[in-house]
């Protein structure tokens, strides 16, 4: 009896042991990285948080900072310097031989489209959010306006320029949501982006708060300072001009020193910006340290000499090229050290995306092309740049095709560096060219409408999606 | 364990092949020493491609610069200084007044118009830079054992020191290991003990990846051009105060760093401690069953520490950065049994009945500071910012309950199956749960009557299995739910972001497996064999569907994909030799194996170089395919598809088209053979392993190939045969010095090459002394062996490593290695 109690008690141990696995609540896990999407919009806490990682999606150093860099080097008064260093960054870029495998055509579309699926999921969350009427309209601005954004962005790479096709090829307008099970549309038409741009953006305008002030945040200034850019690329001169002035109204030019502070913190005339930490993980694709003249970051942008020697001795901006207080410090045979963007003090410098600057030179290059009377208009606002620049006291005697140019110069001086270039170019049906002894080590030579001007929609993309297989851009395999 | 039936039993974690792990317990008696030490050297086991040693990678570019120049009517001496100048100012960097740093030669002018050597010209260095990179390896490996007890306890301990050395610089690895086994039988019918493992690790390895700080990536593409140390005028090293060299940063490959240098002032340490603890119970009772119950508890910690010093390479801009990971890896798991055996006549019958909990819990922080004041500290709180903080946790639960019935007549029928039902906690909601089974029986028709009469024949024995096992690898955690990740802050407020689509239907992978086997010995058993055929069929792949990138996701983890792997295996052990001194055994196997994708989620699934077609092998290549090089230009082409979809010939790489057609990754068939020979106390064996058919793609030698693209990177000597004016029939496209955008290294078929090869893994040379002269000596055994790993390697395609690939792929991490060691084993 004795031993039969004993293996009762035993067996008993035995089974209290195992019945650790046996509750069916065993297998639920929650994570902790992570929210069920089901309870994102669930709150107002929430809701706000899912605006805010849409700003992080911009920071992503592959995308914004990237495409602001790639124009830039894609613009011609910018260069890399040659060598296989630099971890191939821009190389592709610069010598205009992507392909359709090739990195920032996949990142600009993928991360594009990912910042675009989260604003969408404002569209179908916040009509049933636990929020105000108020606050709901203001959520669907500001998503709208950051969806417009990115989708100016995408289609400024991925097809023919505005003014050059508006009944081409597009991008897919995906205004709503996306289930993995949906089949997405064909690219849309240019034109048709550019509506649902305007659209958005022109909803924005109309319905964000005028409480929303920081600069690093979509403001209605930072909106109609996209309409005023876009209304440019589009080449409706009248209505870019009307912007510009509303957006700028507020935010004045800083003065001449405010140039030389390294961009690195807002100053008076910026309109919107990306905030940039220490903490934040851009991997140092950021402007700043591709154009670092020490060597500290990626170092690798230079500008041509003709570019450094547009300067006037007298130009403040010309300062944006000392290094070490030499102004004009050469690389080798390969263009000349720029000091405009400050890594030095922190590898986590702001990013401005829009300031004042770029309002007067919107407005100055709309007016002059409406030319006629607008011209007096068009001087008044070239001479606040050239003022503040120390290059000019008086408005430019020139009128016509050469006050464009004049302006066209002024801007590719002022605003250099910040994202504008190549974007220029092809919306001015300007060809891409490059001058040889200058600088440059790939020269090239692209008339308005190349292939070469426009990118490859992504393999990766094409491969997922039979719809745009047929539909990807000459001149690259699909 | 490859049997179907065999693997069913032990689940999802026996998806891939099961290891079965005996624990080491002690025997009665006298306590047993025993005591082993092994010593070894390590090197690379394939050398690498042949490249340019300085002199030839200067006269490459020095070369097609005088061509150029010639060509632009520069007489021959004039366009032999404008050459050298060209390549002084293409691959040499500007040094401290006017100077150039890494021109190799003690001269401006190295080269004449002949091409040859100026008189007086000389290098004044050549940089071998896989040389300085790479060391000989040496590993140490001490173990110590005990064990005894009485019957009814009994008890094994044992220690272990492993020491190594890494063939690439800043590798080393050092473990302390310790075990503890103990086992008491308070009487007959009942038992408990309790196994516990302890080990301590210490590891460096170099930075890995693509980046300069890699040795491996950095010796493969710097050109022997660069310096290792900062030279003066006349090319002698400098020297810093403490009278040691200075190494050179400068270069254009990798801007800033020099791995050999790096070596000395980062760091890329992971300390590791694991502790594992498995007390159990075992119950006797009704004569034939036995209960076990085991709670074990698998416990690891790691401390990485990493740090980017502020002079140079990564971490000069936030002036030095250091990371800290502090990761524990918990695992508790309850594992009862119950086992039933019962032997009547000639039936023999075995039960088991199982339960199983397991639990892992993961725990990683993070910590992450910038702005170090001077070299040489590496914590964290010697940094000015604390740049990031993070933590996270992950959970992953299993819940099994399983049984399986062994009976076998007589020793000649053999019958088993098992079921089991298998919960994890990342699948859906309702989707949990899979269930599992398998069967299996052999008919050892040898031992039948009807076959006595044949007596070469010594046994024969058929067998069949069909088993289901579920596989759960390749997917997060908390993979069927939607997700919105954090983490995603900006402008210091913290934010969310979409981050993985919820998928309620995610399941078990179903692995299925058919074996059908023939087993046979004749000749006395000295010619023994089996053959057999199998297939593993895959229902319900976790497999990722590409999607749209306009959806915000790029894919969904799905069941949408089946494929299966059939094949035959065939394997013959023969002793050709048996005598009392002297034997001979050879064994041989070779298996073949043809997979094919049954199920995809759409018609075509491209991941980068492969293509998944229904019908046809999952590794396949896709690539753009090399035509080769335009005989009047030098050029390389590529095909593309015209306007009516004809294949047509294009040298501009972004219009190339992906193709298949290229073979697969996989090799045709694979085996190995075995031969081993005693004689009298002595031991010989050879083990071969080869692989026959299957692609593999050169990565580096594509890089090696770069024809002027890619300046300072190092080049294969087959750039020497580039296609000239001169060499119009070479299959090397043209060099071009600068404005290189031909492409022709791009990724293309030009560089899959095949992956045949035969490889000598393992011969080892043993000696066991006599057990009398070892008892004499108070031994109970002496073993002496010596052994070469990887001595030898026979590949079809030179310079690359075909064990080294990952999907055929060729990577940058520490190479193979092949290794000579010696050991010896006394027990007393």
């Amino acid at each position: 009896m004795k031993k039969i109690n004993k293996i009762a008690i035993y067996s008993a141990i035995i089974f209290l042991a195992g019945l650790g696995g046996c509750k069916k609540e065993f297998l639920e896990v929650t994570p902790t990285t992570a929210i069920n999407s089901k309870e994102a919009f669930s709150s107002p806490e929430k809701i706000a948080a899912a605006l805010t990682g849409i700003y992080d999606i911009a920071t992503l150093g592959d995308y914004k900072y990237n495409m602001i860099l790639n124009s830039d080097i894609k613009g011609g008064d910018v260069l890399l310097v040659s060598g296989a260093g630099n971890y191939n960054r821009f190389v592709n870029g610069y010598q205009f031989i992507e392909n359709a495998s090739s990195t920032e055509p996949s990142n600009y579309w993928t991360l594009g489209y990912r910042l675009i699926a989260n604003a969408n999921q404002f569209e179908l969350n916040i009509p049933t959010a636990p929020l105000t009427d108020a606050q709901k309209t203001a959520y669907l601005a500001e998503t709208r306006a950051l969806r417009a954004e990115a989708y100016f962005w995408l289609i400024q790479w991925y097809a023919k320029p505005y003014t050059l096709d508006p009944e081409a090829l597009g991008v897919p307008l995906v205004l709503a949501p996306l289930g993995p099970d949906d089949v997405t549309g064909p690219r849309a038409k240019v034109k048709e982006v550019y509506a649902a741009i305007l659209a958005d953006l022109l909803y924005a305008e109309t319905n964000l708060p005028a409480s929303k002030t920081s600069v690093y945040r979509i403001t209605k200034g930072a909106i109609q300072g996209f309409l005023a850019r876009v209304y440019l690329t589009m080449g409706k001169y009248p209505e870019a001009s009307k912007y510009a002035k509303l957006a700028r109204a507020g935010k004045p030019l800083g003065n001449a020193a405010s140039l030389l502070a390294g961009f690195r913190a807002p100053s008076s005339e910026w309109i919107y910006a990306l905030n940039s930490r220490t903490d934040d993980n851009s991997g140092f694709i950021t402007v700043n340290s591709f154009y670092d003249p020490f060597d500290i970051g990626y170092s690798s942008f230079r500008v041509n000499d003709n570019f450094f020697n547009s300067f006037a001795a007298n130009d403040v901006r010309r300062d944006q090229f000392k290094i070490d207080g030499v102004v004009g410090v050469k690389s080798g045979t390969e263009g000349y050290f720029i000091n405009k963007f400050d890594f030095n003090t922190s590898p986590a410098q702001d990013q401005v995306i829009i300031r004042s600057s770029e309002m007067y030179l919107i407005e100055a290059e709309a007016e002059a092309r409406i030319g006629g009377a607008n011209e007096t208009a068009a001087k008044a606002a070239l001479l606040a740049i050239q003022a503040r620049a120390g290059v000019a006291t008086a408005p430019s005697t020139n009128t016509g095709a050469a006050l464009i140019a004049e302006i066209m110069t002024e801007r590719g001086k002022e605003l250099f560096g910040e994202g504008h270039k190549f974007l220029d170019l092809l919306r001015t049906k300007t060809p891409v060219t490059r001058a040889t002894g200058v600088g440059h080590w790939a020269i090239v030579n692209f008339q308005p409408g190349d292939n070469k001007l426009v990118f490859p929609l992504p393999l990766s993309e094409l491969n997922a999606n039979p719809v745009l297989k047929p539909q990807q851009n000459p001149g690259y395999s699909n | 364990m490859k049997d179907a039936s065999a693997a069913a039993i032990y689940g999802s974690r026996a998806a891939n092949g099961v290891v079965l792990i005996t624990t080491k317990q002690g025997k009665a008696g006298k306590t047993r020493f025993t005591a082993s030490i092994t010593g070894g050297v390590a090197s690379q086991a394939v050398d690498k491609h042949e490249v340019l040693n300085a002199q030839e990678y200067f006269k490459t570019y020095f070369d097609a610069y005088y061509a150029q120049r010639l060509a632009a009517n520069l007489a021959p001496d004039a366009a032999a200084t404008a050459a050298n100048a060209l390549v002084i100012a293409r691959l040499t960097q500007a040094g401290a007044g006017g100077t150039r740093v890494n021109n190799p030669f003690n001269t401006l002018n190295p080269f004449t118009s002949s091409g040859a050597l100026a008189p007086g010209a000389s290098l004044l260095y050549d940089t071998n830079w896989r040389d300085e990179v790479l060391r000989q390896g040496v590993t140490k490996d001490v173990n110590v054992s005990a064990s005894g007890g009485s019957e009814k306890l009994k008890y094994y301990v044992s220690g272990g020191y492993f020491d190594q050395k890494g063939i690439v610089i800043g590798s080393d690895f050092k473990r302390y290991s310790g075990k503890f086994n103990l086992n008491n039988a308070v009487n007959d019918f009942f038992s408990f003990g309790i196994n516990n493992t302890l080990s301590n690790s210490t590891q460096n390895t170099p930075a890995g990846a693509g980046g300069g700080a890699n040795p491996v990536r950095f010796a493969d593409i710097a050109a022997n051009i660069y310096s290792l140390y900062v030279r003066d005028a006349s090319g002698a090293p400098v020297l810093d105060v403490n009278g040691n060299k200075v190494y050179s940063y400068v270069n254009p490959v990798s801007p800033d760093f020099n791995p050999v240098g790096l070596n000395e002032l980062d760091q890329y340490l992971t300390k590791l401690t694991r502790i594992t603890s498995s007390p159990y119970a075992e119950v006797r009772f009704l004569k034939d069953f036995t209960a076990k119950s085991t709670v074990s508890l698998d416990y690891t910690a790691v401390r990485e520490n990493q740090f980017y010093n502020v002079l140079h390479g990564n971490g000069v801009a936030p002036k030095g950065r250091a990371y800290r990971y502090a990761k524990e890896d918990i695992t508790t798991t309850f594992l009862n049994t119950l086992n039933y055996n019962k032997s009547v006549g000639k039936h023999n019958v075995n039960v088991l009945l199982g339960q199983e909990a397991y639990k892992n819990k993961y725990d990683n922080i993070t910590a992450h500071a910038t702005g170090f004041g001077f070299p040489g500290q590496t914590e964290l709180v010697s940094a000015s910012t604390p740049a990031g903080a993070s933590s996270s946790y992950t959970e992953a639960r299993f819940s099994s309950y399983f049984s399986r019935l062994n009976y076998d007549f007589d020793g000649k029928y053999f019958l088993s199956g098992s079921f089991r039902r298998d919960g994890y906690s990342a699948f859906g909601p309702a989707n949990k749960y899979g269930n599992f089974w398998s069967v299996g029986g052999a008919w050892r028709i040898g031992q039948e009557n009807f076959m006595k009469s044949l007596t070469f024949l010594d046994d024969l024995k058929l067998r069949a299995s069909y088993g289901v096992t579920g596989n759960n690898s390749g997917i997060n955690r908390y993979q069927a739910q939607g997700l919105y990740g954090l983490g995603y802050s900006y402008e210091g407020v913290a934010g969310i972001t979409y981050t993985q689509l919820a998928y309620d239907q995610l399941q078990w992978e179903k692995n299925k497996t058919l074996d059908i086997g023939l087993e046979f010995a004749v000749l006395n058993r000295r010619l023994t064999g089996e053959i057999a055929y199998f297939k593993r069929g895959s229902d319900g792949l976790l497999f990722g569907k590409p999607l749209s990138r306009t959806t915000g996701f790029s894919t969904l983890v799905t069941n949408l994909a089946s494929m299966d792997n059939e094949g035959v295996e065939v394997a013959i052990n023969a002793t050709p030799v048996r005598t009392t001194d002297f034997s001979w055994n050879i064994a041989f196997n070779i298996t073949k194996i043809k997979n094919t994708v049954k199920k995809l989620t759409q018609a075509e699934v491209v991941t980068g170089t492969k293509v998944y077609r229904v019908g046809e092998d999952i590794n396949q290549w896709y690539l753009r395919e090399y035509v080769g090089v335009d005989k009047t230009d030098g050029r390389p082409m590529w095909y593309k598809n015209d306007a009516s979809g004809n294949k047509v010939t294009t040298k501009v790489y972004s219009e190339a088209k992906q193709y298949a057609g290229h073979g697969s990754a996989s090799p045709k068939y694979f085996g190995g053979f075995n031969n081993t020979l005693n004689y009298k106390d002595f031991d010989f064996s050879v083990f071969t392993y080869f692989s026959v058919g299957g692609k593999v793609y050169d990565n580096l030698y594509a890089a090696l190939m770069h024809n002027g693209i890619s300046p300072g990177q190092q080049m294969s000597k087959d750039v020497l045969n580039a296609w000239s004016a001169t060499n119009n029939t070479s299959d090397v496209p043209r060099f071009l010095p600068a404005g290189n955008t031909d492409l022709s290294n791009s990724s293309s078929s030009r560089f899959l090459f095949s992956g045949t090869y035969m490889r000598v893994k393992n011969v080892t040379l043993g000696y066991t002394l006599n057990k009398d002269w070892a008892s004499k000596a108070k031994l109970s055994n002496v073993r002496l062996f010596i052994m070469a790993e990887n001595p030898l390697t026979f590949a079809r395609h030179k310079g690359f490593d075909p064990e080294a690939t990952v999907a055929g792929l060729s990577d940058n991490d520490i190479p193979n290695v092949k290794t000579f060691s010696a050991g010896l084993t006394v027990g007393f």
